[in-house]
C-alpha cells in the first residue's frame, strides 16, 4: 500500500500544472477541461483515502533510501491511523468544496487558473499530512499556503487584495517562526525525521531550548490555523 | 578565537528588527522589506546552527576516504540545504507580495496601509 502514498501528492500537482497550461488557450474551453480534471482527480483522491482507512500503517521512503541510517538523510511519507483520518478529512472537504465552487466560480474569468490553484492547494495539504519529515512539512505547508494566498486574492478587487496582503504578511511571518522552531529542534536532536526527533527528545532534558521551539511552533501554526489570539486575518480572508 | 553566543544573539536582534518593521511601519514596501529582513535573519540563524569554527566545506573528495574523520571536521551541510530551499520559497513569497503591492497601488493609488482600510479586521 505504501507505493500509493506519493500519488496523493503527485496526482493533484500534475493536474494543477496541466490546468495552468489550459489557461493559455481560449479561457472558456480551458476552464471546462480543468473543471472536469479537477473533479476526477479530487474524486480519485477521496476514494483512495477511503481505501486507505483502517489499514496497517506503512512508510514510503522517497527515492528508495531504506538503509538503517537512512533516517538521517532519507525523506519518508508515513501513513498511520491519524494520517488516514486526516487524509479522509482533507480530501472529503476538498471534494465537496470543489462541487460547491462550480457555480460560485462562474462569475470570474480565468477559471482554469482557479482549478490550478485548487489542485496545488490540495496537493500541499495532502503532503503536509503524509510527510514524515519536519522540513518537508515546512516546504509543503508553503506550497499549500502560497496557493491559498493567491486564491484569497482571486477576484483581484479592492477588498480581496487587501485581505490577501494581510494574509500574506501574517502567513510569511508565521512560516518563519515554524522554520525557526524546526531549526532549533534539528540543533537539539540532530534529526529531521519526526519519529527520530520524538525519540531523541524523550532522551534529553526539557530545557529552555525545547520550550522556545515549542513556542515557535505554537505561534507559527497557531497563526496559520487562526487560533484565538492570532485570528485577526481570518474574517477578511474568508468573507 | 571563539565568539560564544554573540552571533546567535545578533541573528535574534536582526529577527527582532524585522518583526518591528513588519508591525510598526505603515508603508507596504517597508512591510515587505521587514518580512525579507526577518527571513534573512532566520536563514542566518539556521546557518549558524550548522557552523563549526574552522570547519571544512562539506564536499567530500576522493582523497578523503575516511567518512567519520571527514564528518568530524566539516560543517553541517543539512542546515545549508534547508536554507537553500527556504531562500527559494522566500523568493516565491516575495514575488507574490510585490505583485499584490502593485495591484493594491493600481486600485487604491497609495502604498499607505492606513489609507487602505475597507475591511474591519
Amino acid at each position: 500500500m505504501g507505493n500509493m502514498l506519493p500519488l496523493f501528492i503527485a496526482l493533484p500537482l500534475a493536474g494543477g500544472f496541466l490546468a495552468a497550461l489550459g489557461a493559455r488557450k481560449s479561457s472558456l474551453a480551458g476552464g471546462d477541461v480543468a473543471r472536469v480534471m479537477a473533479l476526477i482527480i479530487s474524486g480519485c483522491l477521496l476514494v483512495g483515502s477511503l481505501a486507505l482507512l483502517g489499514r496497517e500503517s506503512c512508510v514510503y521512503w522517497i527515492g528508495g533510501w531504506p538503509s538503517p541510517d537512512a533516517s538521517t538523510v532519507g525523506l519518508s511519507l508515513v501513513c498511520d491511523g491519524f494520517t488516514q483520518m486526516l487524509l479522509v478529512t482533507v480530501n472529503a472537504i476538498g471534494f465537496f468544496a470543489l462541487l460547491y465552487s462550480f457555480s460560485y466560480i462562474q462569475r470570474f474569468t480565468g477559471r482554469a487558473l482557479y482549478y490550478c490553484l485548487f489542485l496545488i492547494l490540495l496537493s500541499g495539504m495532502n503532503a503536509v499530512v503524509l510527510s514524515g519529515d519536519l522540513f518537508n512539512v515546512f516546504v509543503f505547508m508553503e506550497v499549500s499556503v502560497i496557493a491559498s494566498y493567491a486564491l484569497v486574492a482571486f477576484g483581484v478587487e479592492r477588498q480581496e487584495l487587501e485581505a490577501s496582503f494581510k494574509y500574506v504578511i501574517l502567513g510569511s511571518v508565521s512560516s518563519l517562526f515554524v522554520l525557526l522552531g524546526i531549526g532549533l529542534l534539528y540543533n537539539l536532536t540532530g534529526q529531521l525525521n519526526m519519529a527520530l526527533v520524538a525519540d531523541r527528545l524523550a532522551g534529553i532534558e526539557t530545557g529552555p531550548a525545547v520550550w522556545l521551539a515549542a513556542g515557535c511552533f505554537i505561534a507559527g501554526f497557531g497563526l496559520k490555523a487562526a487560533v484565538v489570539p492570532f485570528h485577526a486575518w481570518l474574517p477578511d480572508a474568508h468573507p | 578565537m571563539t565568539l560564544g553566543a554573540l552571533p546567535y544573539i545578533l541573528a535574534l536582534v536582526l529577527m527582532l528588527i524585522g518583526l518591528y518593521v513588519v508591525v510598526a511601519k505603515k508603508n507596504i514596501i517597508k512591510i515587505i522589506l521587514g518580512v525579507c529582513i526577518l527571513e534573512y535573519a532566520v536563514n542566518l540563524f539556521l546557518l549558524l546552527l550548522g557552523y563549526r569554527h574552522g570547519g571544512a566545506a562539506p564536499i567530500r573528495t576522493a582523497e578523503q576516504a575516511d567518512t567519520s574523520a571527514f564528518a568530524a571536521g566539516a560543517v553541517d551541510p543539512i542546515p545549508q540545504a534547508l536554507i537553500l530551499t527556504s531562500i527559494v520559497i522566500g523568493l516565491g513569497c516575495l514575488a507574490l507580495m510585490v505583485s499584490l503591492a502593485v495591484r493594491l497601488h493600481e486600485k487604491f493609488g497609495t502604498f499607505d496601509m492606513t489609507r487602505i482600510r475597507e475591511l474591519k479586521g
